[in-house]
């Protein structure tokens, strides 16, 4: 895993209302000022919907970053 | 990061200390509980079996905390059968302040549905109601019922009205003028033509007896659904020497025992909405059928007589609302959020505004009297 996941990335910009661009497997909630608790559950939900996964506490709780999450997912 | 959701113990003390310092000195003005044994409702011996409860969890990162919520199961009686619910209270976060821990609201949230599966939350603050309808839970807004008692204090205190410049200024001029005592006057003279109740009479006790347990048997299929309220569960939930500081009144008509009710009298100062009025509670009643009416009018009277300015509930059984409405209870609407997980909703049918308008709730359910 070396480069951010397209999906990902879009699914992010999208919840987050962001430039996919600008974002990297190191984004983390402090560089996005929309990364808060309300948009952090709109951003579970919709990954979970995409990718048809349901993510533990285990996952969630080690989520540091947008790598973290794509490791979650193992894209 | 290593956050964990563990049972509140009273080594996570000082960590849920150390949380409230950081959301007090981010102009947070709430927090968890300091100590990690309930001060209402701890759990019991009985264990499962006993009828209400509070459990507390702490979100743990290493040493620190991170976050809490308290979940409250109880028992129920819901179209003739008992049933388990849960209400949740919280979650407070760490990620109201940090946003390393954006996820702690979430994952509480997520526990609460785990570890309980008919949950719900009466009340919550406006902060939690958009991340429960983003995991797609129910929700239904239920109504406060007050009574003003004090026109021209209430005029002048009541923020809960006073929000909007334009009110706040009208409200002072009828309070300057002595027209908000007279209106309040002369609706609860109003309301009271043709309703007089006589041989009412509300006695204070230190404790429900049988004739509390012989109603409760008699009326708990009466309702769609109410929390259990036999003599022994009514006396935890009202305890006498704690919170809630309720005061519990038996109501008999003519010297029979009708029905009983709890009240509570708090001084307020300075309080986002009640300012610095005497407020009167019903924190709960439960009468004979048909005899709804006669017990809030005892109660209330009860309370008139205290020198309080307002009088509050929230009460959400039809029956109810109309004899408060009867009384010269106003309806604020609106301002209390129901919320229930999909699993919740689905266990009492499916149609939260019906379920709740057939359900007998009260102050004294969900979380308790909390900001009233």
């Amino acid at each position: 895993m070396d480069q951010l996941n397209d999906t990902l990335a879009d699914i992010f910009a999208d919840v987050m209302d962001v430039d996919p661009d600008d974002l990297s497997l190191s984004t983390s909630p402090e560089d996005v000022e929309a990364w808060d608790s309300l948009s952090n559950v709109r951003l579970v939900m919709a990954l979970e919907r995409q990718f048809g996964v349901q993510f533990s506490t285990d996952d969630i709780a080690g989520w540091t970053s947008l790598g973290d999450i794509q490791a979650s997912l193992k894209l | 990061m290593s956050l964990r959701i563990t049972p509140y113990l009273p080594e996570h003390e000082d960590g849920v200390a150390g949380l409230n310092a950081r959301l007090a000195a981010r102009g947070v003005a709430w927090g968890f509980y300091r100590k990690a044994v309930p001060n209402w409702l701890p759990p019991t011996e009985r264990g499962p079996a006993e009828t209400v409860w509070q459990d507390y969890y702490v979100v743990t990162d290493d040493q620190a905390c991170r976050g809490g919520f308290v979940l409250k199961p109880q028992i129920f009686r819901h179209e003739g059968a008992d049933i388990r619910l849960t209400s949740w209270q919280g979650p407070v976060s760490e990620g109201l302040i940090d946003k390393a821990y954006v996820s702690v609201g979430m994952l509480c949230l997520r526990e609460m549905a785990q570890r309980s599966e008919n949950l719900f939350c009466w009340g919550g603050s406006a902060k939690l109601l958009p991340l429960v309808e983003a995991f797609g839970w129910h929700r239904a807004d239920t109504n406060w019922q007050i009574a003003v008692v004090n026109g021209g204090r209430f005029a002048r205190h009541a923020r809960i009205l006073r929000q909007r410049p334009a009110v706040a200024w009208l409200m002072d001029l009828m309070s300057r003028t002595g027209l908000a005592s007279a209106a309040a006057t002369a609706w609860a003279a109003l309301r009271q033509i043709g309703c007089a109740q006589p041989g009412l009479r509300a006695v204070s006790t230190e404790a429900l007896d049988e004739r509390a347990d012989a109603l409760w048997s008699a009326v708990r299929d009466q309702y769609g659904t109410i929390a259990q309220r036999d003599a022994a569960t009514a006396n935890r939930l009202l305890k006498q020497d704690g919170w809630p500081d309720a005061r519990i009144f038996n109501v008999f008509r003519d010297g029979r025992f009708i029905g009983w009710g709890a009240l509570r009298l708090s001084q307020k100062s300075d309080d986002p909405r009640f300012g610095d009025m005497r407020v009167g509670t019903l924190l709960d009643a439960l009468s004979e059928p048909g005899e709804e009416r006669a017990v809030l009018s005892a109660l209330t009277q009860s309370l008139r007589s205290q020198d309080v300015d307002l009088i509050a509930t929230y009460m959400t059984h039809d029956v109810w609302r109309s004899g408060l409405e009867r009384l010269g209870f106003f309806e604020l609407k609106h301002r209390r959020a129901f919320c229930a997980t999909p699993q919740m909703a689905q266990a009492v049918g499916g149609d939260l505004p019906g379920f709740l308008s057939r359900a007998h709730l009260t102050p004294i359910d969900a979380d308790g009297p909390h900001g009233i």
